[in-house]
């Protein structure tokens, strides 16, 4: 491999390996053999109409809205027309085409496998589309989702093409023989450089600076000046929820933490406005905390995501993303469980969420509870991200499958994490019954020796020491608190238990069922006029 | 050496390798350490495995182990492919990691010697790793028994007194040893108190109006 540092612009390999591809490769339509419905030709030219004049709005429905209408209607199982066939519909305009090529890609990765060469051509696009408005002067207004879109649909092309590449058991020599040759296509540096560079370039940190001094107003008007173009400001924040989910990928959580510094997670922000956003971000926040041991923290994102959701997808059931969000939600939900079976804590939780989190693992918490490695390994397994290996897999053994590579380490590292914890409930149960006991006898209790109980009773105690976030600027600050529900100290040979008691919080539950009784009562009163 | 980490772009710069694993020397050396450097060298090593330092990346772990109870080892272990995990030296460093992180000691004593020539090639480990059990131990016991001091600390029995010595607010309390007062080791109940707020309510007084 080259040690070519990677810099964002067009880059000069990409007209030599087109080269080098087009005597092997067969373009996979023409020009000729593609007739652009009506209806199509219409859309494209009032997209492009939209874009020109700026209208937010307008973009934002034709987006979200008539896109998907004319995807159902004619692409449903084919690509959207090439680039060159509605090209002259828009005066050849450089930056549409490659907008339009951004979509045209997503669109194609969403219902097809890609080829090699269509997974050069997108990296290649968004280069060139990130190139231009890097280095550009682009005045565009474009919609946040879609901004957002594009940074989520960049990491999972990525994400893809090394999941693609890891997998050389199934290719032929040809396609390997492209393959070696594609070695800076989906590079994780060119993929972090320009995430990197969006954040930098956007000066989206000294932004959201002023924003907290009061200078300057952006989430309150979600991003949009009508002074300037939003695109790469905005593209510089969502690049930072890039970089969150690209370390978390490659298993760097404090790298992933680190990189939304500069977003205050505990306020609402840009990030709370794009529905997406936050329910990915939120992921990925937790995950890092459940992955640096910070249960107590991990607790709190999650409880706090899954009230979000709850309250907000009846409002999303026609989106495009409505699947997305239910299988976050599922996911969030089996994370959730795993951290409350680690850190039994269920006082943190909001009332809705404990209820619906009891009616789906109950069963599941109990098992793992009591130490069963299996079922932390099944929803580990469920709810984790798909880890990449960034680096490109060793061709001379095509055999192996270096998919599971990154996704085996990091549960080989959870499970061992999960197995220093194992001994722990069994002789927290036990202290619970007592105020004092000597170790010698909860030693017999235990069946087992009273060195080795000493051991398990540091390890207890340092176990349940946590960081827990705690008001600062960093999602990766915080302060060492107890996390247990008891808490203990040795006196000589002599335990002493302090029972933390968690007191049920009744205020909630009784005001909703006021509530809740009001109804029925006025719901009955209203009968007799019914009937 | 902080600035060209955290500045931008750089911090994905294959060209800092070498700078990066001079300054894992230099941490060593100088018993001084810098978490943000060594992932960046971690992930470099990620992205390039034919770049990978044997001695360096056990040099980094090490490191790590010192910095307990953080959990800075964990994050460079998260960045190891598990294949080299099962080299040696690692498989190693991995074991005396479990062994600290699950408070066995005693058999942390007892791998430490096959493995104190490298161990010891880091200067301070053996103390840093000290500091950690003593802070494990001081959180725990109000009055530890002093046989649990020799085993935790693999210490032989004519070594516990100057140990003790060297220990600031340890006093002799007949066969116990007295520790430091912290708010681990005293703890005291958290009973939460519940109280409603208003606007909590405000739903069920808004019924009277209706």
């Amino acid at each position: 491999m080259t040690m070519d540092a990677e810099r964002p612009g067009m880059p000069p390999w990409a007209a030599e390996r087109d080269a080098r591809m087009k005597g092997t490769v067969q373009p996979s339509f023409s020009d000729h053999d593609m007739v652009v419905p009506d209806m199509v030709q219409t859309f494209v030219a009032y997209f492009y109409r939209h874009i020109r004049e700026k209208n937010v709005f307008e973009i934002l429905s034709m987006y979200e809205t008539s896109f998907h209408k004319l995807t159902e209607r004619y692409f449903k199982a084919s690509p959207w027309p090439p680039v060159q066939a509605i090209a002259p519909l828009v005066d050849n305009d450089h930056v549409f085409c490659l907008l339009y090529k951004e979509m045209y890609y997503r669109h194609l990765y969403a219902k097809n496998t890609p080829s090699l060469e269509q997974r050069c051509e997108s990296w290649d696009n968004y280069c060139a589309l990130f190139g231009v408005i890097l280095h550009g002067n682009v005045n565009m207004q474009l919609p946040n989702l879609w901004l957002w879109d594009m940074v989520d649909e960049f990491i999972y092309q990525f994400q893809s093409f090394c999941q693609y590449r890891g997998k050389l058991s199934t290719k032929t020599a040809e396609e390997l023989e492209l393959l070696k040759r594609c070695d800076q296509v989906w590079n994780v540096l060119g993929v972090l450089n320009y995430l990197q560079a969006l954040h930098d370039k956007s000066n989206i940190d000294a932004t959201l600076e002023k924003e907290r001094s009061g200078e300057e107003i952006f989430s309150q008007n979600e991003g949009y000046d009508y002074n300037q173009s939003n695109v790469l400001r905005l593209l510089g924040y969502f690049g930072m929820t890039g970089l969150l989910r690209v370390h978390c990928l490659i298993g760097d959580y404090h790298g992933a933490l680190k990189a939304i510094d500069s977003i205050d997670l505990d306020k609402p922000g840009l990030f709370t406005k794009v529905t997406p956003c936050y329910i990915s971000s939120m992921y990925y926040v937790g995950f890092s905390y459940l992955m640096t041991h910070r249960y107590l923290d991990a607790i709190r994102i999650f409880n706090h995501i899954l009230q979000y959701i709850n309250r907000a997808k009846q409002y999303h059931i026609r989106s495009p993303s409505y699947e997305q969000i239910l299988k976050k939600n599922e996911q969030l939900f089996a994370l959730l469980a795993i951290c409350l079976s680690l850190c039994p804590q269920p006082k943190l939780l909001d009332d809705t969420v404990h209820t619906a989190l009891r009616e789906k693992y109950s069963d599941k918490i109990s098992k793992m509870s009591n130490g069963e490695e299996s079922v932390f390994d099944e929803l580990f397994s469920y709810a984790c991200p798909k880890f990449i290996t960034p680096c490109p897999p060793s061709f001379d053994d095509p055999s192996y499958n270096y998919n599971q590579e990154a996704y085996r380490l990091q549960l080989k590292c959870f499970l061992a994490e999960v197995r220093q914890l194992r001994h722990l409930p069994t002789v927290r149960s036990f202290l619970k019954l007592y105020t004092t006991i000597s170790v010698a006898k909860l030693a017999t209790f235990l069946e087992m020796e009273p060195v080795a109980l000493r051991t398990i009773l540091l390890c207890l105690k340092q176990k349940t020491r946590q960081l827990q976030w705690n008001g600062g600027p960093s999602a990766l600050d915080g302060d060492w608190t107890s996390a247990g529900d008891i808490d203990f100290y040795i006196n000589g040979e002599m335990i002493h238990v302090i029972d933390n008691k968690i007191q049920r919080q009744y205020g909630d539950y009784f005001c909703n069922h006021i509530l809740k009784s009001e109804r029925i009562m006025a719901d009955l009163q209203k009968l007799p006029e019914l009937l | 050496m902080e600035q060209i980490i955290t500045c931008g772009a750089d911090r994905y710069n294959p060209e800092l390798l070498p700078k990066l694993e001079a300054h894992v020397e230099e941490q060593v050396q100088s018993q001084t350490y810098n978490l943000e450097a060594n992932l960046c060298l971690l992930r470099l090593y990620q992205f390039y495995p034919e770049r990978g330092n044997a001695r360096v990346l056990s040099q980094v772990l090490l490191k790590g182990l010192m910095q307990l109870p953080n959990p800075d080892c964990d994050l460079y272990l998260h960045l190891v492919p598990e294949r080299v995990q099962q080299e040696e030296p690692f498989s190693t460093i991995l074991n005396l990691a479990s062994m600290l992180n699950g408070a066995r000691f005693r058999e942390f004593w007892q791998a430490y010697g096959p493995a104190a020539e490298m161990l010891d090639s880091v200067p301070g480990f053996k103390e840093g790793v000290r500091s950690y059990i003593m802070h494990v131990v001081g959180s725990t016991y109000q009055n530890v028994p002093s046989n649990v001091i020799e085993e935790v600390m693999g210490l032989a029995s004519a070594e516990v007194p100057a140990f003790i010595a060297s220990q600031p607010g340890l006093t002799v309390n007949g066969d116990l040893l007295q520790l430091p007062a912290n708010e681990d080791n005293h703890p005291v109940a958290k009973n939460s108190v519940e109280s409603i707020s208003f606007h909590q309510i405000v739903p069920c007084l808004a019924l009277g109006l209706s």
